[in-house]
């Protein structure tokens, strides 16, 4: 047993991405004290920071209506997300949360007469996105959220990573968070929690980021919340060759001319494979098609030696919409877009879909545990239209924000914490200190990536699956086993990691077992062995944690 | 190219506990495009643990600026190349902000200034309408700022900021002023205020800041010469 800090605060928020900074900023705003803590540096963490360049949905213009977005995304979310969210994100985007960000200093494109340009996506059925620049997120968090969550006084931990949701009469107290850096434990109490820890995209391979690694889908499991929809994982492209270049790259769409005109796709044999998939529509079809088109030709032994196929790219002109990006992004592995006919993409799956269930109050069902942001679950049902995530944020992340201070106001104290729960925690974390195990802990999440990429890809069946289910169930025995190379607490990124590989495992479990008990194809779950949407299946799949066990239920309210 | 090594001297130091830095020299074999991130990660997976930071790895998100024989570069995005491979190549941490540990230095020191960095459009005169009434120019303007990812790599090789100490802020930290120097929906006085920053350090050395950015900015024209420039609302 050690001794810990123990601080206070009204709402403490999980993570200092696009979401939870918006939830900072509307807490703060209600007066509230907050607590942000992000285990790496507040601003340059996250899918946010640093691996995104797309559009965002910003503003609804006739004869475009709010219903009809909402009709967009039930038919894209193909009818089981919850409505009730759905009409939410809606009534924000028409509500002008988006254009509200240029109080900020965020800025949106212009045309020459000062109109916003919007841009239509494949599966919107109006133009209704715009952006700030291509380094769009990065520019709203650098330049409009972090100097407004400093602005109203919002105390920022960085390198502080939160290890465990604390509960007390099945109402969340607080967290128990370690700093990276001395090692320290502290337990931050807190009225309020809002979870917007982000994704774990570190489940496959070296996409996304290093830093997101489910982190809040297993604080979540752990004190019993119910999570929804995490056999949905999106799917996009990125370079083969993911040593050399890990981020993503984009879709046709992404990469399209200045006339529109989207890049060509070619396999192996030279052949334009979406000819046999969709000969109307081509790469301009739903993603759904090409994606399923791409994963396939691959499968099949049509994909190239590396694992891919061919996008060209000849068409990306100068003023295609994403010809600087692709520039930034490709010159320093050496390939030049002006000069390069072809590039090397096969699939990459980064987005959670589903997450930590809520309600029209971001509230999970853990009294005080709100949640905003990738890691929550149920607005996109199967499948997230594009240029809806960075929106999601920021409007569910106020609305985190607003019921989360609404609910520390109705508090007259901060509630006790269980000190015996923080013990146990700072137990189970010691005793990862010094193994001399078997693996490193980057071996270890090399062995999930293995796993994930190997038996649970966006063309899925029961037998990759379970034998998914067992070599993880194995994987965990070994847990133990961990090398954590210094005893010490200080500075230890081995620890540090090996607590992280726990969070993996456990969210690796989330989308393997609901995977496997959604027995249809329907969004982005695609089922060689169902390959129907059923309507039998025309529900949610909801997973929580009772006595060790995973146990499901499924619903079907809006 | 087979079996060829890159040769790295890597700075470790605890403040905490360390009498001074020491160097350690490593092996990481090359191939083609590797980056120094890449050696880093090698080093720390498969010799013994050394701290740095990373998060994107791939140069947006500017976590990894560490200097490479004294030069500031996104470790992520720097590659070793061939001609790189016959020298040592010595790794050090910027200087610009606190040292934590070995590469790892403290980013949160980038946070207070940007309290107080938010144009206040209520009191700018512009109408109180959504979208708010802006146009190309102004997003052209404004479209440099937000591609800066806040590396540090031009305050780390800035000679004005290290000379004037502590009386000039440094091109990043002006670029936040020039920012809404620029920005119509802004009504403070941002020329009085880079004035009492140490605008006038800046002598324009061979604009190092320029030669380092990552991002390809022409950080000299958006944090120095617009505000010299002066109002031009």
């Amino acid at each position: 047993m050690r001794e810990y800090d123990v601080i206070e605060t009204d709402v403490l928020v999980i993570g200092g991405g696009l979401a939870g900074a918006s939830a900072a900023i509307e807490a703060a705003k209600q007066g509230c004290q907050i607590i942000l803590v992000d285990k790496g540096f507040f601003g340059k963490t996250g899918i946010g920071a640093g691996n995104s360049f797309g559009y965002t949905t910003a503003l609804i213009r006739e004869p475009d209506t709010p219903e009809k977005l909402i009709q967009d995304m039930l038919d894209v979310g193909r009818h089981i997300n919850k409505r009730k969210l759905v009409e939410l994100f809606a009534e924000g985007i028409a509500s002008g949360t988006i254009l509200k960000l240029e109080e900020l200093g965020v800025i949106f494109e212009r045309d020459e007469q000062g109109i916003i340009p919007l841009r239509k996506h494949g599966a919107h059925s109006y133009a209704r996105t715009t952006r700030f620049t291509w380094q769009n997120a990065p520019g709203i968090m650098r330049i409009g959220l972090v100097p407004e969550v400093l602005n109203l006084g919002v105390r920022v931990m960085n390198k502080t990573l939160v290890t465990r949701l604390l509960l007390k009469d099945g109402e969340i107290v607080g967290a128990h968070a370690l700093d990276m850096i001395n090692g320290a434990g502290t337990v931050i109490r807190a009225k309020s929690i809002v979870l917007a820890s982000g994704n774990a995209a570190s489940l496959f391979g070296q996409r996304p980021g290093m830093m997101t690694t489910g982190d809040g889908y297993s604080l979540a499991l752990h004190a019993g919340a119910s999570l929804t929809g995490m056999e949905f994982v999106s799917c996009s492209l990125g370079l083969v060759n993911t040593r050399l270049f890990p981020g993503l790259l984009g879709e046709p769409p992404t990469l399209q001319s200045s006339t529109g005109e989207l890049p060509k796709m070619y396999n192996a044999r030279n052949e334009r494979f979406m000819e046999r998939y969709d000969p109307e529509r081509l790469e301009g079809g739903p993603k759904y098609k090409y994606m399923f088109a791409i994963c396939n030709e691959i499968r099949e032994g049509r994909g190239t030696p590396n694992g891919g196929i061919w996008m060209d790219i000849t068409g990306l002109d100068e003023n295609a919409p994403n010809r600087e990006f692709l520039t930034h992004q490709l010159g320093p592995i050496g390939i030049d877009v002006t000069r390069t006919k072809r590039i090397e993409y096969t699939i990459a799956p980064f987005y959670f879909i589903g997450g930590v269930e809520y309600d029209t109050q971001c509230e999970s069902d853990l009294p005080g545990l709100f949640v905003a942001g990738e890691v929550s679950g149920g607005l996109h049902g199967a499948e997230r239209m594009p240029a809806t995530s960075v929106p999601e944020c920021i409007v569910f992340g106020q609305r985190a924000g607003k019921h989360a201070a609404k609910r520390a106001g109705k508090l007259s104290r901060t509630p006790g914490i269980a000190h015996e729960q923080v013990n146990d925690e700072q137990a189970r974390l010691d005793g990862m200190l010094g193994t001399k195990g078997s693996c490193t802990p980057g071996e270890y999440k090399n062995r999930i990536q293995n796993i994930m990429g190997n038996r649970v890809g966006l063309i899925r069946d029961g037998s990759k699956l379970d034998k998914a289910e067992d070599e993880l169930a194995s994987l965990r025995k070994d847990i133990g086993t961990i090398s954590v190379r210094s005893n010490s607490r200080r500075h230890n990124s081995d620890w540090i990691e090996a607590i992280e590989n726990h969070f993996l495992i456990d969210a690796a479990d989330l989308v393997v077992k609901a995977s496997l008990t959604r027995k249809e194809t329907r969004g982005a779950h695609c089922r060689d062995d169902f390959p129907k949407e059923e309507d039998s299946w025309r529900k949610r799949i909801s997973i929580r944690q009772k006595g060790g066990l995973l146990s499901m239920s499924t619903s079907k309210g809006i | 190219m087979a079996d060829e090594q890159v040769r790295l001297d890597v700075f470790q130091y605890d403040p905490s506990c360390d009498i001074g830095p020491a160097y350690t020299a490593y092996e990481v074999p090359y191939w083609e495009g590797i980056s120094v991130l890449n050696c880093l990660e090698h080093i720390n997976d498969n010799y013994e643990p050394i701290i740095f930071q990373r998060d994107c790895k791939r140069y947006m998100c500017g976590s990894c600026t560490v200097r490479m024989n004294g030069m500031p570069v996104l470790a992520c995005k720097k590659r070793i190349v061939s001609t790189e491979l016959n020298q040592r190549l010595k790794i050090e941490p910027l200087t610009c902000l606190p040292l934590i540990k070995d590469l790892m230095v403290d980013f949160s020191g980038d946070l207070p200034a940007r309290a107080r960095l938010r144009p206040s459009p209520e009191n700018s005169g512009l109408a109180k309408q959504l979208p708010l009434r802006l146009d190309k120019t102004q997003y052209d303007q404004q479209r440099p700022y937000a591609l800066c990812n806040r590396c540090y790599a031009c305050m780390e090789v800035c000679p004005a900021r290290k000379k004037a100490g502590g009386k000039f802020v440094g091109p990043l930290l002006m670029l936040d002023i020039a920012r809404l120097s620029v920005d119509k929906r802004d009504n403070g006085n941002r020329f009085v205020e880079a004035a009492k920053e140490g605008l006038s350090e800046c002598r324009a050395c061979p604009k190092w800041c320029n030669r380092v950015c990552p991002a390809g900015l022409d950080v000299f024209d958006i944090a120095i010469r617009r505000l010299r420039i002066g109002d031009k609302r």
